[in-house]
C-alpha cells in the first residue's frame, strides 16, 4: 500500500437523536454506533435481572424521534432473543396498544407514557386491565399513577436530559450506566459528565431532575449508581 | 478501478435490463416457493386447497400461472380461525423474527408485519433519495409518520446519510424548522397533509420564513394520500422539490424520480403484476389495473401473490431517468370504488377540489358507500366553523354546485368539524370511504 492509498477520516454520527431541555426546548444530539452499542449493553444488563423466556413479546410504545430514548433498550430486547411489538405512544393509537395487548401473550411493556394511558382511555380501555400481572416500565409522566393501580407491576424509565435509564427487577431506583456516565448530585440536581469519547460530550451537565443517588450495590446484583426522583 | 455511474446508488440493478431483471426475479422466486409452502401456514393451507405444489413451479410462468393469490380476507380469516395473529404468514419465529410493526389500521384491526433484524425494505428509499441528490455525508430529515416499524435511525449505514429522527405531529413544527435551519439537510422522509397545514400555521404565527429554512432541500417525499391543489399550491410558494410516494402493497414504498411520471416499483423487491381489475389476466401497458405483489426479499413473513385491492396505472417502459424498472400512478382501493349514476368515483376524484373552498381547505373528506351503486354521491366533509363564510346550509350548496360542476353527480353533504373529523381514523390519515 502506498501512502496515497490510505486517508485518515473520521466517521460520521450514527444517527441524530434529541433531549429535552430544561426550559421545555430541545437540544439535537448525534451519537454514533459505539455510543449505541455502549447504551444496548447497559440495557442488557438491566434487563437480565428479568430473567425473561426468550422468544417472548415485548411491547414498546414511543415516538420516532425517540431514537435516543429507546433505541438501545430495542436493540438489547433483539439481542436477548424477544421479540419487540410496537406502537405510536401517542394519544391516538390506542387502538393498535389494546389490539397488540389482545392479540399478542406479551411479557412486558415498556415506554407506557401518559399519552398512551389517555389514548386506551379515550377509548373506554383501562391499562390495568390489558397489562395487568406483567413489568410495565413507564415514562415519569405516567408512573405514579399506574404505580396506584392495583395489579400492576410498574417500573421507572428515566430520561433527563442525555441520561436514560430504566430499574431492575428490584424496582428500587433507576441504574445508570457508571462507564458512561460519573453523575452527582448537587444541590438535590442530577449532574452528569460522560466518561468516554462520544460524539458530544459532556462536562457538568445539569439534567434539571431533582432526585437523590444511591450507590449501594443493588439486590439485582447491578453495581451501577441509581437514580431515586423525588 | 471501475468507475460507478454516480446517478445511482445501486447502477447494476436500477438500470438493469428487462430480460435479466426477470431471470433475476425467477431465480428469487424459485427459491422462495419451496420455503413459503414449508413454512407458512396460510400459504401451505391455500396451495393444498388448489392442488398446487413447489413441483409443479418451475418457471416464473408457471408461478403466475398456477400460485393462488392470496387477500387480506384470507389473512384476517386464518388470524381468527387459528388465533395467529399474523394471518399465517410468518414463515420463521424469534430470534430470526426480531419486531412486529404494522399496517396503518385505517380499514380494520391492524395487519402485523414482522421483520428480521435488518430490513431490506429501505432499499428502494435509498435509491430515491441518492437520485434526488443525497450522498454520504448528507443529513436527511426523517419525520417517518409512525414509530410503528420500531426504530431504524441506524438503517442508514449502508448509505453514509445521516437521519435526524423526527417526530410526524404538527406539534413537532418548530424543531422541525429548527434542525431544517441548524443542520441544512438535503432531503426530507417523509411530509404529509397535516404536517403542511402545520406548517403554514406556523409560518402566520411566527413569521418564520419558510422558504428560506427549507432552502437546503433537494428532495422532500410527500405521501400518505394524493395532494390537494391547496397543499400543491402552498409547497410551491415555499419552492418545495415535492416528490410523491405511495406503498408498495405493503412490501415497500414507491416514490417518483425526477422525471415525475410515476412511482418507481422496485421489481427486484417485489414481483408486481397488474391485472385487469374484472378478471385474472394481465392488463394492458399503461392501463388500469390491480396491483398483485409478490416479497421478493423477505424471508420473515412474505405477501405471495397478494391482491392489494390497489387500482393503478402500470407501465413497464424504461424511464427517462435511465432505471428500467416499472412505474405506477396509484387511483384508490378497488374495493372503495362506487358507482353513482353509472359513473366510477373513487376518493381521487375528489381530492382535486374539495378543499377549495376557505372552510374545507383541509381537505378532509369521506366518501359514504352502504353499497357499490347509488343514485347520489354522499359526502362528509370537515370543516372550520372559524372560517364559515355564510352558514353551514350555503356551505353545502357551494359544495353540491362544484360536485355538479366538476363530476356532472347530484350530491348529499354531511358536514362535520375537521376536529371530529380525524377522529375517524389512525393518525394522519382517515379512511376516505366510509360504508356510513
Amino acid at each position: 500500500m502506498t501512502d496515497s492509498s490510505l486517508q485518515k477520516t473520521t466517521l460520521l454520527p450514527l444517527t441524530i437523536g434529541r433531549f429535552r431541555n430544561t426550559d421545555g426546548g430541545f437540544t439535537t444530539l448525534p451519537f454514533s454506533l459505539v455510543e449505541q452499542d455502549r447504551a444496548r449493553r447497559y440495557a442488557l444488563r438491566v434487563l437480565n435481572t428479568f430473567h425473561f423466556r426468550t422468544g417472548s413479546n415485548i411491547l414498546l410504545t414511543s415516538t420516532f424521534d425517540e431514537t435516543l430514548q429507546f433505541m438501545p433498550f430495542e436493540r438489547a430486547v433483539m439481542t436477548y432473543g424477544m421479540v419487540v411489538v410496537s406502537a405510536d405512544s401517542t394519544p391516538w393509537d390506542g387502538k393498535r396498544v389494546e389490539s397488540i395487548a389482545r392479540r399478542f401473550d406479551l411479557t412486558a411493556a415498556a415506554g407506557i407514557s401518559k399519552n398512551v394511558v389517555d389514548g386506551l382511555n379515550q377509548l373506554g380501555f383501562k391499562i390495568e386491565e390489558l397489562l395487568s400481572g406483567i413489568p410495565v416500565w413507564a415514562k415519569q409522566d405516567a408512573y405514579d399513577d399506574l404505580k396506584a393501580l392495583p395489579g400492576m407491576q410498574v417500573y421507572r424509565y428515566l430520561e433527563a436530559g442525555p441520561l436514560v435509564g430504566f430499574e431492575c427487577s428490584q424496582g428500587n431506583g433507576v441504574h445508570i450506566d457508571r462507564f458512561e456516565w460519573n453523575i452527582d448530585e448537587i444541590d438535590g440536581e442530577i449532574v452528569a459528565s460522560s466518561r468516554l469519547p462520544r460524539c458530544v460530550e459532556f462536562n457538568n451537565f445539569r439534567t434539571g431532575l431533582k432526585a437523590h443517588i444511591d450507590r449501594s450495590a443493588c439486590n439485582c446484583g447491578n453495581t451501577d449508581p441509581r437514580i431515586i426522583p423525588e | 478501478m471501475t468507475e460507478l455511474d454516480d446517478r445511482y446508488l445501486d447502477p447494476a440493478v436500477e438500470t438493469m435490463p428487462r430480460e435479466e431483471l426477470e431471470r433475476l426475479q425467477e431465480s428469487r422466486i424459485l427459491q422462495l416457493v419451496p420455503y413459503v409452502y414449508q413454512r407458512s401456514p396460510l400459504v401451505r393451507e391455500l396451495w393444498e386447497k388448489h392442488g398446487v405444489t413447489p413441483d409443479d413451479i418451475k418457471s416464473l410462468a408457471d408461478f403466475k400461472a398456477k400460485v393462488p393469490f392470496m387477500d387480506k380476507d384470507m389473512i384476517r380469516d386464518f388470524r381468527d380461525r387459528n388465533g395467529d395473529p399474523f394471518g399465517g404468514l410468518a414463515c420463521v419465529g424469534p430470534p430470526h423474527m426480531r419486531g412486529v410493526g404494522f399496517t396503518s389500521g385505517t380499514t380494520g384491526d391492524p395487519t402485523p408485519l414482522p421483520r428480521p433484524e435488518d430490513n431490506a425494505v429501505l432499499i428502494t428509499l435509498k435509491r430515491e433519495l441518492w437520485h434526488m441528490g443525497m450522498r454520504p455525508g448528507d443529513h436527511l430529515t426523517y419525520l417517518l409518520f409512525t414509530f410503528r416499524e420500531g426504530m431504524i435511525g441506524d438503517r442508514w449505514m449502508d448509505t453514509g446519510f445521516t437521519p435526524i429522527c423526527v417526530q410526524h405531529s404538527p406539534l413537532d413544527i418548530p424543531y422541525l424548522v429548527q434542525i431544517s435551519k441548524e443542520y441544512r439537510p438535503k432531503s426530507l422522509f417523509m411530509i404529509s397533509t397535516p404536517m403542511i397545514l402545520g406548517l403554514e400555521q406556523y409560518e402566520k404565527n411566527t413569521g418564520e420564513n419558510i422558504k428560506e429554512a427549507f432552502s437546503s432541500y433537494e428532495g422532500i417525499v410527500f405521501g400518505g394520500e394524493p395532494m390537494s391543489p391547496h397543499i400543491r399550491k402552498l409547497m410551491d410558494r415555499w419552492e418545495f422539490p415535492v416528490y410523491e410516494l405511495t406503498s408498495l402493497g405493503d412490501v415497500a414504498t414507491a416514490t417518483e424520480c425526477s422525471a415525475h411520471d410515476g412511482m418507481h416499483t422496485w421489481e427486484d423487491v417485489a414481483l408486481i403484476e397488474h391485472l385487469d381489475p374484472d378478471g385474472n389476466t394481465d392488463a394492458e401497458d399503461g392501463a388500469r389495473g390491480e396491483m398483485v405483489v409478490t416479497a421478493l426479499l423477505d424471508d420473515v413473513a412474505p405477501l405471495i401473490r397478494f391482491r392489494t385491492d390497489d387500482l393503478i396505472e402500470f407501465t413497464r417502459k424504461t424511464c427517462v431517468c435511465g432505471r428500467t424498472h416499472g412505474r405506477m400512478k396509484p387511483l384508490g382501493r378497488k374495493g372503495d370504488e362506487l358507482v353513482v349514476n353509472g359513473k366510477s368515483i373513487l376518493p381521487i376524484d375528489i381530492f382535486p377540489f374539495i378543499g377549495d373552498f376557505p372552510e374545507t381547505r383541509t381537505g378532509l373528506f369521506q366518501i359514504i358507500r352502504p353499497q357499490r351503486e347509488t343514485e347520489t354521491l354522499k359526502l362528509r366533509v370537515g370543516y372550520d366553523a372559524d372560517a364559515l363564510q355564510d352558514g353551514e346550509d350555503a356551505l353545502k350548496a357551494r359544495i353540491k354546485e362544484r360536485i355538479n360542476a366538476e363530476l356532472g353527480l347530484p350530491s348529499d353533504i354531511e358536514l362535520m368539524s375537521n376536529e371530529e373529523m380525524v377522529k375517524l381514523g389512525p393518525p394522519n390519515k382517515i379512511p376516505r370511504v366510509s360504508k356510513s
